[in-house]
């Protein structure tokens, strides 16, 4: 487990303030997030490349901080890979174990070549590798000497969507495989749900909302997180005696959420819990329109009489809106 | 667009092939054989070679660490530092000497020459000569080498366990090296060639502080052009020699 605790960094404009972070032991975290919100600032710090103006960072229970980055035991991977041209791929795979003085355990090595099909390989420099090839040997090298944390700092972003789905496998069930504890520094909403666990989302150089990924992409707390995971279903709802009443789209529904009478708050809905059809309540009729994407279909209902769209997965001419689909954002 | 580039560098090519090949209207086997067993030139030749070559060592070590942080580090006087990089090369040779020798006239300077190390008209100060001249151009040619070195793979050779010590001799050396030996050859054959401050402080005492160069000036001084050319030759040998394996070593000769 590793702990982030008020971690403090200033930077001219920039303070990155972490309250409350926490990487579960054998587990992938994602920290999500847009550029210039901390992202690199705290992968730095957790690094030892940058030191903060206060706070504590531990490992398994023992404080960090104090130790340079070469005593802190984490594995890497940065966005551009960063393998030494000048060495083989072997070398470059040794590189970890030579630094820290340590015997290579050979049996570890030979599976993770086996997991990763880089044993024919060996014997080659960077230079002569495929984009896929050189992602392999980067996360094998991060790998060789066991780290308590695999750091990577997007590092899959340049690479074409088959061969990042391709890798986004072998990151799955390597982490599975061999128990690994990883931070993913990403801004790839599809990645982050594909790989992580756990996921926390920085804005502006502070957590905004950290939870299960499942739980933190369905159901945000904060608007900003909502708005940044691409929710567009918010809108502002009033308590009524039985249900809530949404004035953008000029209904009434039943919901599990309870709002006092006569109060208004922001509600989301994902796209994903409204189903096609008509069921006793909480239907809207309307026409979708869809746009296809690539791998998925994104439709926007237009219910009758109202200017305002609502994003849907599925619909036609009606759509429902179970009670328990609504949550509050604020 | 290609043409006027193009041109312009057979012209660098005509300027200083022209002026190499016009020595041969004056050269003679005989005197360039007479030159090479004389034992006056011989031993010219190997103070020349002993001078530049320590004169490099020493340059070196001071080139390499301080081309790495100016390449690395912001510190107090960087810029100044980085500015007079350039001192030897725009003050004159001879100025350069000057200036040595004014020093070793100086309390602190006349107390190093009694107690530490005699300069003044003796080989350590050849050497101190080529190194001053020397120091700046191969502290340039460090940082430069050292700013190719991408930081991201230091860094990432640090995370991944390596002390900085390690990470020096085991990333940023080996990826500067090309730069750091290229820079190295330059030097020696810049002090190999200096003549002006050594003129200054060493002066021009056969069997003591001859060099090549100034052996060169001396035969020109007594109207001897066909020794003058023989020793010319000399010292293109090795200069040029030296650059040619530079650059094999480094695998880019190109024709």
């Amino acid at each position: 487990m590793v702990k982030v605790k008020n971690l403090t960094f200033t930077q001219g404009d920039f303070r990155l303030f972490i309250n409350n972070l926490q990487i579960r032991a054998h587990q992938c975290h994602a920290l999500l997030g847009p550029s210039g919100a901390g992202k690199s600032t705290l992968l730095h710090l957790l690094l030892g490349l940058k030191e903060p103006q206060s706070g504590d960072v531990l490992v398994e229970g023992r404080s960090i901080l104090h130790l340079p980055p070469h005593k802190r035991g984490f594995g890497y991977v940065p966005q551009h890979l960063a393998l030494f041209p000048h060495l083989s791929v072997e070398e470059n795979i040794h590189y970890p174990l030579k630094a820290q003085k340590r015997t290579p355990d050979r049996a570890f090595l030979d599976e993770l070549f086996a997991l990763t099909g880089l044993g024919p390989l060996l014997g080659r420099y960077p230079k002569s590798l495929s984009g896929g090839e050189r992602q392999r040997v980067a996360l094998v090298r991060a790998l060789a000497a066991k780290p308590k944390l695999l750091l990577l700092d997007e590092p899959f972003s340049a690479l074409d969507p088959n061969l990042k789905y391709e890798l986004w496998e072998l990151l799955k069930r390597l982490q599975q495989e061999l128990n690994l504890t990883i931070l993913l520094i990403t801004h790839n909403l599809q990645e982050a749900f594909t790989l992580s666990h756990e996921c926390s989302v920085i804005q502006k150089g502070s957590i905004a909302q950290s939870g299960e990924t499942k739980e933190l992409f369905y159901r945000p707390k904060k608007l900003s997180v909502a708005k940044y995971l691409g929710f567009h279903n918010i809108f502002e709802a009033i308590g009524e005696k039985k249900g809530i009443y949404l004035p953008d789209l000029r209904q009434s529904f039943c919901s599990e959420l309870v709002i006092p009478k006569g109060e208004k708050r922001l509600v989301a809905l994902h796209p994903h819990d409204i189903v096609a059809g008509k069921k006793e309540c909480n239907n809207l009729e309307g026409r979708v329109e869809w746009i296809d994407l690539y791998h998925y279909k994104r439709g926007r209902f237009w219910p009758k009489g109202v200017s305002n769209f609502i994003e849907v997965k599925e619909g036609g001419e009606w759509i429902h809106i179970p009670p328990s689909a609504f949550f509050e954002v604020n | 667009m290609r043409r006027l580039f193009v041109t312009s560098a057979l012209l660098v090519l005509l300027l200083y092939g022209g002026l190499i090949l016009s020595i041969f209207y004056f050269f003679d086997a005989s005197t360039l054989w007479q030159s090479l067993t004389s034992d006056r030139i011989l031993f010219a030749i190997k103070t020349s070679l002993l001078a530049a070559t320590l004169a490099t060592i020493l340059a070196l070590a001071l080139a390499i660490p301080a081309g790495y942080a100016l390449s690395r580090y912001d510190f107090w006087g960087k810029g100044v530092v980085d500015s007079l990089l350039e001192f030897p090369m725009i003050v004159s040779p001879a100025a350069l000497g000057a200036i040595l020798l004014i020093f070793f006239n100086n309390p602190l300077g006349s107390w190093i020459q009694e107690h530490i190390i005699a300069f003044v008209f003796s080989f350590a100060g050849i050497v101190l000569a080529q190194f001053v001249t020397v120091t700046g151009v191969a502290t340039r040619f460090s940082k430069a080498a050292f700013d190719e070195v991408d930081e991201e793979l230091e860094k990432t050779a640090q995370v991944l366990g390596g002390s900085k010590s390690f990470v020096f001799a085991s990333v940023t050396l080996p990826l500067a090296k090309r730069g750091l030996v290229a820079g190295a050859i330059l030097s020696w054959a810049k002090a190999l060639g200096e003549f002006g401050a050594t003129l200054t402080i060493a002066g021009t005492m056969p069997f003591r502080t001859e060099t090549l160069p100034i052996s060169i000036y001396l035969h020109l001084e007594m109207a001897d052009i066909k020794g003058t050319v023989a020793l010319i030759l000399l010292l293109l040998t090795f200069g040029l020699g030296a650059l040619f394996v530079t650059k094999k070593l480094l695998g880019r000769v190109e024709w």
